[in-house]
Formats: C-alpha cells, structure tokens, sequence
C-alpha cells in the first residue's frame, strides 16, 4: 500500500471533472475487470489505472491469480495513447510481458503479445472503465 | 511439477494456503454464493500458479500433466478459475479447515516471534 500511495495521492489531486462520452481516455481513468471466484476462492483479473500528466503518461498495473500481485507504475512517452492505441512492457515472470492493443474513455482491450491465456483464460484482457473501488469489494465472476 | 519442467513449462505458484481471516478479507463480497471459508485454499489443497502468460498449448499442457498427478484445474469449474489447481481430499470441508488452522497455528506457536 505504501508503494501505492504517491501515485494516489495523485489521484486525489487531480480535477474531478472526468469527462464521459468521448473515446479518447480523459486524464485519469481506471480500469478493471477483477472479480472473486467463490468456486476457487481466488481474486481474477487486472485493473489498470492511466493518469495523463504533461511530461508522460503513467500507467498502473497490477494482476490477480489468485490474489493480487505486486503492483507496478510505468511510464509512457506523452503522445503513448494517440489514437486510442495501448501498448505496454511489465516486469513478469519468467520474463518482461508486452501488451498490445486499445484504450477508449470506456475500456481497455489488450493481448499479451506471446499469446498468453490471461488470468482470465480467453487471451484477451477486455477492461471496463469504472470508479475507483472501495478496496476490497469486488464482484462476483 | 517435474512433469512441467521436463515439457519446459515456466511454472510457479502464487499463493497456496490462505488461513479464513484471510480467505474472508480476500471474497468481501456478499453475492457470491460459496462462503470463502470453504475454499480449499483454507485446507493447503490448493495452490494458484502463473498462467497468464501461457499460451493455450502450454496450458493444456500443464493441465495434462496435473492431472497426471491427480490435481484438478480450476478451470473445468462451473466458473472457470484458471491459476488454480486442487487435490479434494472430500469428507466435511469445515472440519478439515478448522484441523488445518489448528495445525498450522500450532506450527506458528512454536516459532519464536512469528
């Protein structure tokens, strides 16, 4: 939570006036389509938080297999999500995981570039935009 | 997980034995329809490896091996659960849970300073 806590921080700083309707990503949205497997009794899924700022876009991952991982901030060149495309690099296991895809003011649909099944097992990361949750509540798979 | 290593299948867990305090703070959610206490997390029958990156060969693969071993994948469950692989020992679930919490407090009581 700690390592979280300056890009929050941020978030709270930033205006509340988030613009809906338009498909460009306005300055800050979030991500996710984590959800909790009662069957299994195990988080899935993965939220991405983006934040435009003017010398970059910063990106936040973080992904469930079970239970959230450990989360990662990156940063993007300023002009990274230019018409509506996404692509990033995170530190993973057994080595670095690129994504490709879209982003929108309503979702996030990317795929792992060496074809990985995603936490989810359909191979594609497909991401509604949401508010910012209250922690620890997440819905049902 | 030798069977894994020999087909070059990247294998490694996540997470394997959560205690219901924990299981409880992970669900939160009060839709969901098996209580979080029964999870067999709770009983140390299952772990949830990193699947993500596999591609859907090297899964099946990977499944293939499992049950080879008498482990089940999560996700042939009515609610696919794709990290998680289980050995379900049967009989009452809350009684092995709550044997499983007592063994393992009583591990951790004869740790000094846990």
């Amino acid at each position: 939570m700690r390592r979280l806590l300056p890009f929050l921080v941020m978030i709270g700083l930033m205006p509340c006036g988030v613009a809906m309707g338009q498909s460009a990503p306005p300055g800050f949205a979030f991500y996710s389509d984590v959800c909790y497997n009662s069957q299994g009794g195990d988080l899935l899924g993965t939220r991405i938080g983006v934040m435009k700022l003017r010398d970059a876009v910063y990106l936040f991952y973080q992904d469930a297999e079970g239970i959230f991982g450990e989360p990662q901030i990156i940063a993007l060149p300023p002009h990274a999500l230019a018409g509506g495309k996404l692509s990033f690099t995170i530190a993973d296991f057994p080595d670095p995981s690129t994504f490709v895809g879209t982003i929108s003011d309503r979702a996030i649909k990317v795929r792992l570039t060496n074809g990985g099944v995603g936490p989810k097992g359909t191979g594609v990361f497909n991401l509604k935009r949401e508010a910012l949750p209250e922690e620890g509540r997440f819905p049902a798979c | 997980m030798l069977a894994a290593q020999s087909d070059n299948i990247p294998l490694r867990f996540r997470y394997a034995y959560r205690d219901q305090a924990e299981q409880e703070r992970l669900k939160h959610d009060p839709s969901a329809i098996t209580p979080a206490d029964k999870s067999l997390h709770s009983t140390g029958n299952a772990v949830d490896a990193y699947v993500k990156k596999l591609p859907p060969a090297m899964l099946s693969k990977l499944v293939s091996d499992a049950a080879a071993a008498g482990i089940s994948w999560g996700g042939l469950f009515s609610t696919p659960d794709e990290p998680h692989f289980h050995v379900d020992p049967g009989g009452n679930r809350a009684q092995r849970i709550n044997a499983f919490s007592q063994a393992v407090q009583a591990l951790k009581d004869q740790i000094p300073g846990y």
